[in-house]
């Protein structure tokens, strides 16, 4: 490549409107890296080391920092998002799975996998601030708008944990499907929505109630109630829409959130169970963790537009602003 | 009455004065706590599980060999985790669980505790017995036994007791499960080498070739020792020559022969059984659908790896909690029907929703192809289908003799 090539390469990849939002980061399980990959072609633009078995990723609110979940690392990963160097480590941490960031950013909710518990920490020192004992298994960990109640999917339990964020305690317990894993709030946070990827469905929870009052069932075609595995969950930016991604049964679903009505099925790939939705291009992502790749589906035309090999066992997908 | 307008409610006076009322009402309150204690409005389960002082797979010198389907070491510590696990889930449910073990001398003394654990309305029971003792038990109405360590085949078909559920897979379901994997891989000219004694292992194997067309090119009689004037019935490499085949299979209930097979056949040749592939009901190295965590924590509460029977262990009482907490009412009759039921979810960690067949009592589930350190794949495999349930593929058919 000659040198002017080169320069022109590399002006064209600095200048501002090709970084607006088009990259995306995956985590990849299996081979300890994020993979940065361009936003519509899905091509590798280039990896970064981080510690054992990256899973979870959130960027901070006003998009300067990337915290990564290292499970088998035992910390978290905090990356400067404009040159995307690791910048510390919050360690050691006990089996971060997922967690999940305060309005002002400067603490932190990880659900402890092994441990039967969620802590709270500092984001900057990682100091562990509290602790409060669930059920077994907690992954999925979401916090209200302003941040004073967070829910915790309590995977063996089969329960949604309510936690009072500032008095650090349980003040409701939730029982829905079995082997709940992912959760969203829905408009005006009245409700929470909850993939159950082992009794294949999606429970609706009224919140004001601190109960489930409806079950959501998928039916891609060919496959059997339990063949299907419900992990991932977006809500479009408006909160009219739903997309759940069907894990084995490699579909992801659309739903209309206010008649609770499945819309359509999309094909995708092995495993379907990261979903990230684009800022402001109608883009979801959807990372394969079985045919270690990830999928852009085009949401108007409900096409799968482009695949690409996003390393072994890809998990979150971050749309890099 | 002074100072009520006309056609106002009589207002009525308690007798006495106000200080001898707050008294009485104190010690309403005081006696209500007595008689009606708030713990007492939380619905109970009490489990029982009941194993055998004698027990021969239990002995130290058996256990240590950690031959790959035997027990490697007593499973109760997984049946008690299980219970540890779901303490939170039953407090937010108000229900109370508690787990009774008792040791028995011998056979005779199973019967007599079933009675008296029936009278103390403890009817849930796992039991980690020899399959002889369950052989025409006199169980009492209204209890469930669930077995979590027999595989004998004939309790499942002509030995079936409506009360009796099987968690651990059944001889068949095991040989069913390695048959789909040899016939995904085309290897389908079987030699068989079985102990004298090993009938009901050997007839499973039948069935299941029959079923699977695969083809035994041979089956030959094997006995322990090394008198080379038997070395036709004791050397490997003798009983495993003269006939082409692609699979040599073990059954060997021992496994004292069975492990020293692979890699000392006549031909080059993988084996399979009891020894080199074997089906598994669970394996410690099993990774997937969350079963590094679950056997992270089944590894600390035992203190070794977690096989089989531990894991049966640990499922039994976790089917029976799934049930009380999802039964419509805390009688036995509706818990049991739930437990037994269609609807119910049990998570096994293996990817599959599990649940009971009604016609033999068996816990339908996927079963684990593996050699001593790594799951090579799982049945049921990719491309065997049923039409109700793929997990059905692998064990007898509703039409095959059983319960009903």
């Amino acid at each position: 490549m000659s040198r002017l090539t080169l320069l022109s390469l590399g002006l064209w990849l600095c200048s501002p409107s090709v970084l607006a939002a088009e990259r995306i980061i995956v985590s990849s399980e299996g081979d300890d890296v994020l993979q940065v990959l361009q936003a519509d072609n899905l091509q590798t633009l280039r990896q970064i080391a981080v510690s054992e078995r990256p899973r979870d990723m959130q960027l901070s609110s006003d998009g300067q920092w990337l915290y990564v979940a290292c499970g088998d690392g035992d910390s978290i990963d905090v990356l400067d998002v404009a040159t995307l160097q690791r910048q510390r480590r919050l360690h050691p941490l006990d089996d971060p799975e997922m967690f999940a960031l305060t309005p002002d950013g400067s603490q932190l909710w990880v659900s402890n996998e092994d441990d039967a518990q969620i802590s709270l920490l500092d984001a900057q020192s990682g100091e562990v601030l509290a602790e409060v004992d669930t059920g077994p298994e907690p992954e999925g960990i979401v916090l209200n708008a302003d941040g004073s109640r967070a829910y915790v999917a309590s995977e063996v339990a089969n329960m949604i944990h309510v936690v009072d964020t500032a008095a650090r305690t349980i003040v409701a317990n939730i029982l829905v499907g079995n082997r709940p894993r992912r959760m969203a709030l829905s408009a005006g946070e009245k409700e929470l929505w909850v993939t159950n990827e082992l009794s294949g469905d999606l429970s609706v929870v009224d919140l004001s109630q601190a109960r489930e009052v409806q079950r959501i069932r998928f039916a891609p075609k060919g496959f059997r109630p339990e063949d299907l595995g419900p992990v991932g969950l977006v809500l479009s930016a408006d909160k009219q829409t739903a997309y759940v991604a069907l894990g084995r049964s490699n579909h992801i679903a659309r739903v209309d959130v206010s008649s609770r009505q499945v819309e359509d099925y999309l094909l995708t790939g092995q495993r379907a169970w990261g979903l990230a939705l684009h800022p402001t291009q109608p883009w979801l992502y959807v990372s394969n963790g079985l045919s270690d790749d990830v999928a852009r589906v085009d949401l108007e035309r409900w096409k799968l537009v482009t695949a690409a090999s996003a390393g072994r066992t890809p998990h979150s997908i971050v749309v890099l602003p | 009455m002074t100072g009520a307008p006309p056609g106002a409610p009589q207002s009525w006076k308690w007798p006495g004065s106000t200080g001898a009322m707050a008294c009485t009402l104190c010690l309403g309150l005081l006696l209500g706590l007595v008689f009606f204690p708030p713990w007492a409005h939380a619905a109970q389960l009490a489990l029982g599980y009941v194993d055998w002082q004698a027990d021969a797979r239990y002995r130290d010198s058996h256990t240590e060999q950690r031959y790959p389907q035997a027990p490697w070491g007593r499973p109760l510590a997984a049946a008690q985790m299980a219970l540890d696990e779901a303490r939170f889930a039953l407090q937010a449910q108000n229900l109370r669980a508690q787990m009774e073990h008792q040791r028995l001398q011998q056979s005779t003394d199973l019967a007599p505790l079933l009675e008296q654990w029936r009278q103390q309305n403890r009817r849930f029971v796992l039991v980690d017995v020899p399959g002889e003792w369950l052989h025409k038990l006199e169980i009492p109405a209204g209890m469930t036994l669930l077995n979590i360590s027999a595989e004998d085949q004939a309790l499942r078909q002509s030995q079936c007791q409506p009360a009796v559920l099987h968690v651990i897979p059944s001889a068949r379901q095991r040989s069913d499960a390695l048959a789909q994997h040899l016939l995904s891989r085309r290897w389908r000219k079987i030699l068989v080498l079985h102990a004298q004694t090993d009938h009901s292992l050997l007839q499973q194997w039948q069935a299941t070739a029959q079923r699977y067309g695969l083809k035994t090119v041979a089956t030959r009689v094997f006995e322990y020792g090394n008198d080379p004037r038997r070395r036709e019935l004791n050397n490997v490499e003798l009983l495993t020559s003269g006939k082409d085949h692609d699979v040599v299979m073990v059954w060997d209930a021992g496994g004292e022969f069975a492990r020293r097979t692979p890699y000392a056949t006549q031909h080059p040749r993988p084996v399979a059984g009891s020894a080199g592939l074997t089906a598994r009901a669970w394996h410690p190295r099993w990774e997937r659908y969350g079963a590094k965590q679950l056997n992270n924590r089944l590894n600390e509460a035992l203190d070794r790896p977690a096989t089989d029977v531990d894991w049966a262990a640990w499922m039994a009482t976790k089917a029976v909690l799934e049930a009380s907490q999802r039964s419509p009412s805390p009688d036995f009759a509706a818990r049991d029907q739930f437990l037994r039921s269609q609807e119910i979810y049990l998570d096994g960690f293996k990817g599959f929703r599990l649940g009971f067949r009604p016609w033999s009592g068996q816990l339908r589930q996927p079963l684990l192809l593996a050699t001593s350190d790594w799951v090579i794949s799982s049945a049921p495999l990719e491309g065997f289908a049923h039409p109700r349930n793929n997990l059905d593929t692998l064990g007898t058919a509703d039409n095959e003799g059983g319960c009903q």
